[in-house]
């Protein structure tokens, strides 16, 4: 077997507050393979955006070790490209402005950021809107342009940090379908946190469960449904075989974290 | 028909905090001001109280008409404009490097912090037998007032802008690979943007209070100084002449900028 392509290895992180010490992850370990679709869920508070932040390298760990092909992750870099829930567009820059502003660290030529720019934004249909401002847009088409910016500068993996979270439960299906199209043609490597139980099992080749305070990785699931999948795959038996199972786990963490 | 419903009560209207009808708006700002004119020219003809207040007609036929054709005016506003615009250059072009230099390093926030707070609360009227004991009651003294009050208020709201940016922005620029020095120019400066203009908006209003009582203070140009003068000679006509060219002036600048406002933030 191939070495994973991140490797997530004893990894604790505790915040200190005003009211004491929070264990956000304790012993968290987690291998995550070149081009796998890797979904995670649990309840608020479990520590998944903490986690997503130290792959990003936008948050420090206490112990441990986290390596991405052999290297450990010691700040932000360009093969990590990060999808957050508010978008993070920059309202100051139309969509195309947007879409280039990690190009230039790629250091490519002005034509060949114009040319990638343009294949993203027909990818998710965005070519119209390319001269708009982020404030003309709606909320889904805002994630469309925050994605395909994600994509653009090409990085070895994309983390998304609940990117339909804000969503109507109709932009989120279309979304949650354009990623899958997206994925089965490039088969990036995503790390997607969400606390839709249901989102996950449609998306992800493997869903982690991780439990609450402290964070910790409680159970990982194959989701053994095949590619291309669609809305329609939600009808499948299987796939409310897994979603049962996984709901049940996840359940169970909610309820102790209202205890 | 026969199956109408019986006449239902009508629904209550409720506030919605519009600026009703844009011709209509138009139409009563107007309305007002000519209004006011009127009053105050009604009011000049009444035998006591016209003696305090010269009416419009006295203003322009009287006051106007003299100083103008003295060229009093106009070098008056010459020079009250230009104190205005110089000492709040000065103070906008402090107030940027200040504002984002304590945005960015906490430690130097910490130091000036305070003495802005401090100075902040104190009229900058107060601050003029200090100045004039030190600078005398040339150019620099009344520059220096008004820079130092358009400063404050510059540098606070800047600093606001800085402070209030969102995280995330700055976050994904980093994932994007951007250097401390690229979210400085990248993020901070374009997020800052508006609040620079808010601030040059402050900045002039301020500015021009400052001006004309640092003004009143000592000097023989300026419309403060008409005012002050018209004021030992009880020419009234020309008092209110001097107010209504500083309000004037201020409503121009104002609009000016908010213009630029419109222009360069279209994307907020």
């Amino acid at each position: 077997m191939a070495e994973p392509l991140i490797k997530i290895e004893h990894v604790n992180k505790t915040y200190q507050g005003v009211s004491g010490d929070v264990e956000a992850l304790k012993d968290v370990n987690l291998n995550i393979d070149e081009n796998e679709f890797i979904a995670i869920v649990g309840p608020s508070g479990c520590g998944k955006t903490t986690l997503l932040n130290i792959l990003a390298g936008l948050e420090s760990y206490d112990s441990g070790s986290v390596t991405m092909q052999g290297q450990p992750i010691v700040g932000p870099g360009i093969d990590r490209g990060v999808i957050f829930q508010q978008y993070a567009l920059f309202p100051w820059l139309t969509v195309r402005k947007n879409m280039q502003f990690g190009l230039k660290y790629r250091g490519y030529s002005k034509e060949k950021q114009e040319q990638i720019t343009n294949h993203y934004m027909e990818m998710v249909g965005l070519t119209e809107f390319a001269n708009l401002y982020p404030k003309e847009l709606s909320g889904g088409m805002k994630q469309r342009v925050a994605i395909a910016r994600g994509y653009a500068t090409s990085p070895t993996v994309l983390l998304m940090d609940e990117p339909f979270g804000a969503l109507d439960a109709q932009t989120r299906a279309q979304l949650q379908e354009d990623l899958l199209r997206t994925w089965e043609t490039e088969r990036k490597t995503i790390f997607f946190i969400t606390h839709d139980v249901e989102e996950a099992v449609l998306l992800a080749q493997r869903v982690v469960m991780m439990s609450a305070r402290p964070g910790r990785v409680k159970q990982t699931v194959k989701v053994d449904l095949p590619y291309p999948r669609n809305q329609e795959t939600k009808i499948l038996p299987r796939f409310n075989e897994i979603k049962n199972h996984i709901w049940a786990n996840v359940y169970q963490e909610y309820l102790s974290v209202k205890k | 028909m026969s199956d109408v419903a019986a006449p239902v009560q009508k629904p209550r209207k409720l506030k919605d905090f519009g600026e009703g009808d844009r011709r209509l708006r138009n139409i009563m700002m107007v309305g007002s001001l000519l209004g006011g004119i009127l009053v105050w020219y009604l009011l000049s003809l009444h035998p006591i109280i016209g003696i305090i207040l010269a009416g419009p007609d006295d203003v322009i036929k009287k006051g106007l008409a003299e100083e103008w054709a003295a060229g009093r005016l106009q070098k008056n506003i010459l020079i009250s404009l230009w104190r205005v615009l110089a000492g709040w250059t000065l103070a906008f072009v402090v107030a940027i490097p200040t504002a984002f230099l304590m945005g960015w390093y906490a430690k130097f926030k910490n130091i000036v912090d305070p003495w802005i707070q401090f100075m902040r609360t104190i009229p900058p009227i107060a601050l003029i037998p200090l100045v004039i004991l030190f600078m005398g009651i040339g150019e620099e003294a009344k520059l220096t007032v008004i820079f130092v009050a358009a400063f404050l208020v510059m540098v606070v709201t800047i600093y606001q802008g800085v402070r209030g940016i969102d995280l995330t922005l700055v976050k994904a620029a980093y994932t994007f690979g951007a250097s401390d020095f690229d979210i400085f120019y990248r993020v901070i400066v374009p997020a800052s943007f508006p609040f620079i203009l808010v601030a040059a908006r402050l900045g002039i209003s301020t500015g021009l209070t400052t001006l004309i009582a640092a003004e009143l203070t000592g000097t023989i140009f300026g419309l403060g100084n008409m005012i002050q003068e018209a004021q030992l000679y009880f020419r009234m006509d020309k008092v209110m002449l001097g107010i209504i060219c500083i309000g004037i002036i201020g409503f121009m600048l104002d609009r000016l900028i908010l213009y630029l406002e419109k222009k360069l933030t279209r994307w907020q």
